[in-house]
């Protein structure tokens, strides 16, 4: 397994161990499918975030493995805890004004991929969904520019 | 090559592709799709070149917003300034793909200012740049781009709420202007319209382009400005893979060179091409808007993604340097940013439906940098490899006006009658409970007292870092455009603004963009 591998599947155990903790309800933790599509999700947005911002944001993940355990005395990494310790240790990790900025870029990017899926939306009643075939065709094709259509005072 | 294609169509081949043309055009947002479409429409030969990818209309309407944001936004939505000092790290939003950021936009559309425009003319020197001498081009820009107001049936709750906060503690919102038609208020606006109904430079200036003959090839990395003796002669770069990788070189030979790049992008190239050297102001001078929002918590549901993202503003507080701007964000970021984790986390977000967003900028001093890559040692060097490396540095008043903008919306939301509010400071304000504060709270906390660096900040509006001016000492490119001691390369993007403008820029880059192209259909292109 290369070094890139390695990182990516570190990466995808520690996210999966937040994300786990992070959208647990008093039923227990959300389907574990869903689980794992947001942290595809959020590992492909990491792809196309270019290699500074995805050293950063696994930097930060890794703090949060390491650090969150130590806030309730207990042995990193977090995703050796159960769900309820990780739960606990998060929690205080985002109350240390030192530390929540960590936890914010990892809870911002998992919360905004997860609650795009339809069944999390509609939990906090926020799902609506666009229709966007309702109007008009692409102007910046070769046919286009070709053909000419109306005015660009206008363009359309 | 066609009017309009992906590099990805030419990697077929390892040879190096050559092009020449009279004027090469680098980036297709709002300033290089104006100055593309005017010198166009005069008879030149315009290629234009995007490091971004092409996305329709239909295809914008498809993506989830994370989607967009993988694939329109740069750095995936994750640039940031670096803070030097008592500063919060920033957040630096930018579109990459063909339009640049006005795909992105709220579609909010302010003239510059009078007072800065006669700051501009009195205090930098540039007598052009006066109030009444900027008519025409803000005239122009807005009956291209279709400028109109937001009406009030368009106003979210969220602002609507607002303003009435904002009425019984004795101010106004006025609505917005933005570049729409037949907007029905869904709130995309900041991951494209997928209606075609904000009118970015991919659907007015780029087809306008195309049509006088220009080509805009996407998905090409410009890394290099070629000069020859004082006179540019081109730019050189790598053709981009479907994952951003730099894969076929190319060569564009140029009579002319303008760069349009962006207030990050446009230093960060010059800065590369070695044309740093003996202009000192090159990367400096970076303004960004620092932006804050603040949440209030109602007992009746807000639901405030339905309606316009951006309707309406204020001024009521300019003078001590804020605008106030309507906004909202999706309702998962909106969840992420409420404080708990499993069933505190569930609970809260369960109550994005009652929550009231309003936000507002800094009319900000120059504190930002833009660096070079060379001047970077070690690490700093690797992490600026593929993107600028950005610090700011706020200044003691931008710090104020901050408190005071965090009060005034917090006041405002309390007025309107918010059960609480919840205001962007990492780790909670003391007293908070569950994130939010009561009205006795905000009036008992001294914001000034709150570390800077703990405040969650964003910026959509990187400026001036090029900025234009009389003096090749104090600024990077002359009245016309042109960069100090080197011909035929002109800077037409947001970066040559002189200093903050304190309002949503797109117009105001618009409109110099047209000046500036207005003065170069008029200027011989010299020989190749």
């Amino acid at each position: 397994m290369s070094a890139t591998q390695l990182a990516l599947s570190r990466t995808r155990r520690s996210l999966r161990a937040v994300a786990e903790a992070l959208f647990s309800g008093a039923a227990g933790p959300p389907p574990a499918e869903r689980l794992d599509w947001a942290v595809a999700e959020v590992l492909d947005l990491l792809r196309h975030a270019g290699a500074r911002s995805r050293l950063l944001f696994q930097l930060c993940l890794l703090l949060i493995s390491w650090l969150a355990p130590l806030w309730i005395f207990r042995l990193p990494p977090l995703r050796r805890l159960s769900a309820a310790d990780r739960i606990r240790a998060l929690s205080r990790l985002e109350d240390s004004p030192a530390c929540a900025s960590l936890v914010l870029a990892c809870k911002a990017v998992l919360c905004m991929v997860y609650y795009e899926e339809e069944a999390a939306a509609r939990a906090i009643a926020a799902y609506e969904p666009c229709h966007p075939e309702r109007r008009r065709l692409p102007l910046l094709t070769p046919q286009v520019a070709a053909d000419g259509p109306a005015d660009a005072g206008g363009a359309r | 090559m066609t009017a309009a294609q992906s590099g990805r169509e030419l990697l077929g081949s390892k040879d190096e592709l050559t092009l020449q043309t009279d004027v090469v055009v680098v980036g297709s947002g709002a300033s290089g799709a104006v100055v593309a479409a005017e010198l166009a429409e005069a008879g030149q030969q315009v290629l234009i070149l995007e490091e971004g990818p092409h996305i329709s209309p239909q295809e914008l309407g498809r993506l989830r917003p994370s989607q967009t944001i993988r694939r329109a936004w740069r750095e995936a939505g994750m640039s940031f300034a670096v803070p030097v000092g008592e500063t919060p790290a920033i957040n630096v939003m930018m579109g990459r793909c063909v339009g640049g950021s006005s795909v992105m936009t709220g579609g909010v559309c302010f003239r510059t200012p009078d007072e800065v425009l006669h700051e501009w003319a009195s205090e930098h020197g540039l007598t052009g740049l006066a109030p009444d001498r900027m008519i025409p081009y803000f005239e122009e820009v807005e009956r291209r781009s279709h400028v109109e107001l937001v009406p009030a049936e368009l106003r979210s709750r969220s602002t609507v709420l607002f303003a009435q906060g904002a009425e019984r503690l004795g101010y106004a919102l006025q609505p917005n202007r933005r570049n729409t038609k037949d907007c029905d208020g869904c709130s995309r606006c900041n991951f494209g319209c997928p209606h075609q109904a904000k009118w970015s430079v991919d659907l007015t200036y780029l087809p306008r382009a195309a049509r006088a003959g220009a080509t805009l090839l996407s998905d090409c990395l410009v890394e290099r400005v070629l000069t020859h003796g004082e006179q540019a002669i081109g730019v050189s770069g790598r053709l981009l893979d479907e994952h951003n990788q730099r894969r076929r070189r190319f060569t564009v030979r140029a009579r002319r060179v303008i760069l349009a790049c962006g207030g990050l992008h446009t230093p960060r190239l010059l800065l590369d091409s070695g044309l740093g050297e003996g202009r000192p102001a090159v990367g400096r001078n970076l303004t960004l808007h620092p932006s804050f929002r603040v949440m209030a918590r109602f007992d009746e549901p807000v639901n405030g993604w339905r309606g316009a993202l951006q309707s309406a503003h204020s001024h009521a507080f300019s003078h001590e340097r804020i605008t106030l701007m309507s906004v909202f964000v999706p309702a998962g970021v909106l969840a992420a940013t409420l404080p708990g984790i499993g069933p505190a986390h569930a609970r809260r977000a369960a109550a994005v439906p009652h929550l009231a967003v309003f936000g507002g900028m800094v009319h900000d001093d120059a504190g930002g940098r833009v660096h070079s890559r060379s001047a970077l040692l070690g690490l700093g060097g690797l992490l600026a490899r593929r993107e600028p490396l950005v610090t700011y540095s706020l200044s003691g008043r931008d710090r104020r006006a901050i408190s005071r903008l965090l009060r005034v919306l917090g006041e405002t939301f309390f007025a309107a009658g918010a059960r609480e509010v919840i205001l962007p400071v990492l780790g909670g304000v003391p007293g908070a409970r569950e994130g939010g504060i009561t009205a006795d709270q905000l009036r008992a906390l001294d914001l000034d007292r709150i570390p800077a660096r703990r405040l969650e900040c964003a910026s959509q509006h990187p400026l001036g870092s090029c900025r234009m001016g009389t003096t090749a000492e104090r600024s990077v490119v002359d009245p016309s455009g042109q960069l100090w001691g080197l011909r035929e390369l002109f800077i037409v993007d947001g970066s040559i603004l002189p200093s903050s403008l304190g309002v949503n820029p797109q117009i105001s880059v618009m409109a110099m963009a047209t000046r500036l192209a207005w003065q170069l259909r008029e200027r011989p292109l010299p020989e190749l």
